[in-house]
């Protein structure tokens, strides 16, 4: 905003190292992150603020091959995040883009209909843990990778479905009017017009959904307790129940399951404000 | 979604009148498990650190945001942006990855902080066990989860003062308002949907932390971490107390459930 000297506040100094601290503890702990996961264990424990005296790969080599003390198979891991992480937010789309579309047209029921799932987003998903989790085991899909895809879905689909009404009210009407005079029916709207154009609704519910259901650790703790589904939060945390925890091997595991945060932010970085700022304003 | 929300959330309602092992039926028992509840000690510890941590982490949380955005908001373009993309940053990493990082910075002996401490001569404090301490380790999460989180309702508060007309500013101005109450007397007005929208969100996301605490401490040292999410999870799959579980659940669904209000509210225009 426009600064004139005259207006120059004394409280912008504070302000302004407050805001520089910040971003040099943001910056500091991610570059530690890295450089560590380089460094092997006895060099991490005798100090660990040093840079690594080499670059080796071997504690992701490790934690890839699962060839840590106790073995945990990061790689594994990575992938089973990877199939449950696209799955959800498939499964997401496939509903709350339609349901979105159709909930911005108003009448009784739509209204009806917001209302319900915009009250659903306050069910929190710890406080269903335990029935939850009993009627998943119930229709056998315990320690399956649609056992956890399903409960994600449900988790984030009323938030999304909220989003997307948001995004499709602001849809010039206009266009759709014309091509109805064109002849074609709702359901061709929604697949020949509305649809193509709506691409920015779709990466903004990933935007809002990929980190949800990649970072999820309760359910992921509960639901996966075998190691060809267990995801990579839970198992990360089988590190810290080991015995004498293998520091340098956490660290690679923790930057290979930030990776796909990280390639995420990088490519999507832009249109996360407007991701953001279409869930907290317009509703 | 009825099944896997709806449905679960009756049952835990119907289960928390009832004895469960998970092995038997479910027995009928009233309103035993609630009645036990308020004279167990843990329970009460965990209700205290939850209610902390909502209180704590909505003050602190969207006050760090709100402070970080109003500076932001006053710098130049260029640098706003380059502060605005490092301080998001970490909102997006897991929570079990900011957990071990900080898990590693408080450990006493290698870690960054009291290493820190003992370096610049405050040698009594560079012994503090952050997670160790029974009255500190709560906030030592809660820090960890403020320093990660900050950055969402920054970035929303930022996006919303950009939409103030400068306008508004430039006559306050003409009038000697100085930064200080524009930014209290202006800004802060014309983004008040806005920020009550970011307090309902941020209290149904973050008021029942479980990765922080579970990857830090498991809720330890005692119970003095403990937290309601916490404790369901380890009465119902270690202690395979269920309906007890339950009851814990509902208690946690009730600390959540007023802001359904709020939000519902901040929807209606």
């Amino acid at each position: 905003m426009g600064d004139g000297p005259s207006n120059f506040s004394i409280l912008r100094i504070p302000l302004y190292l407050w805001v520089i601290a910040w971003t040099i503890s943001e910056l500091f702990v991610f570059f530690w992150m890295v450089y560590s996961s380089f460094k092997t264990n006895p060099e991490f424990l005798r100090n660990i603020w040093s840079l690594p005296s080499s670059i080796n790969f071997g504690n992701y080599i490790n934690d890839l091959t699962g060839h840590t003390s106790p073995p945990i198979p990061i790689g594994q891991y990575l992938l089973n995040s990877a199939v449950v992480s696209s799955g959800s937010i498939i499964g997401i789309l496939l509903i709350s883009v339609p349901a979105g579309y159709v909930l911005s047209k108003k009448s009784r029921y739509t209204d009806l209909l917001f209302y319900f799932f915009l009250a659903m987003i306050a069910i929190p998903p710890p406080a269903i843990l335990i029935p939850l989790v009993y009627t998943v085991r119930g229709l056998g899909l315990g320690n399956s990778f649609i056992g956890i895809i399903l409960p994600y879905i449900s988790f984030n689909v009323p938030f999304s479905i909220v989003l997307s009404r948001a995004f499709f009210k602001s849809f010039p009407k206009e266009l759709e009017e014309a091509a109805r005079m064109d002849g074609l029916s709702d359901m061709g709207v929604f697949l020949r017009m509305v649809l193509p154009l709506s691409p920015v609704i779709v990466v903004i519910l990933l935007i809002v959904n990929f980190p949800n259901v990649w970072n999820e650790l309760l359910y992921a703790i509960v639901l996966l307790q075998t190691n060809n589904v267990r995801t990579i939060q839970p198992g990360l945390l089988l590190f810290s129940s080991a015995f004498g925890s293998q520091w340098s091997e956490i660290f690679a595991g923790m930057v290979m399951s930030s990776l796909p945060m990280i390639v995420f932010y990088i490519i999507f970085q832009r249109y996360i404000v407007k991701a953001q700022f279409l869930g907290a304003l317009k509703g | 979604m009825l099944i896997f929300v709806l449905y679960p959330l009756f049952q835990v309602f119907s289960l928390s009148f009832d004895n469960w092992s998970g092995f038997t039926a479910p027995v009928y028992i009233g309103l035993s498990n609630f009645a036990f509840l308020f004279r167990d000690p843990v329970f009460l510890q965990a209700l205290a650190n939850n209610f902390i941590w909502v209180i704590v982490f909505l003050v602190a949380n969207n006050a760090a945001g709100l402070f970080l955005a109003g500076t932001l908001d006053i710098m130049g373009k260029r640098s706003a942006r380059f502060f605005r993309i490092v301080l998001y940053f970490s909102v997006l990493l897991p929570s079990v990855v900011v957990s071990y990082l900080f898990l590693a910075l408080y450990d006493p002996n290698i870690g960054l902080i009291d290493s820190f401490l003992r370096a610049i001569g405050l040698t009594a404090l560079g012994s503090t066990e952050w997670l160790g301490n029974f009255h500190l380790t709560i906030y030592s999460i809660l820090f960890s989860s403020i320093w990660q989180y900050a950055g969402f309702p920054m970035l929303i508060f930022l996006a919303a003062f950009s939409g103030i007309s400068p306008a508004l500013y430039e006559a306050a101005r003409l009038d000697g308002a100085s930064e200080w109450s524009i930014f209290w007397r202006i800004k802060i007005p014309m983004i008040r949907p806005v920020i009550i929208t970011v307090l309902a969100l941020t209290w149904i996301w973050n008021s029942m932390p479980f990765a922080q605490v579970w990857t830090m401490t498991q809720g330890g040292p005692g119970h003095a971490s403990e937290v309601l999410a916490t404790y369901v999870y380890r009465e119902a799959f270690s202690g395979f107390q269920f309906g007890y579980a339950s009851a814990i659940s509902v208690i946690l669904f009730l600390i959540i459930f007023p802001v359904v209000v709020l939000f519902v509210r901040s929807f209606e225009k």
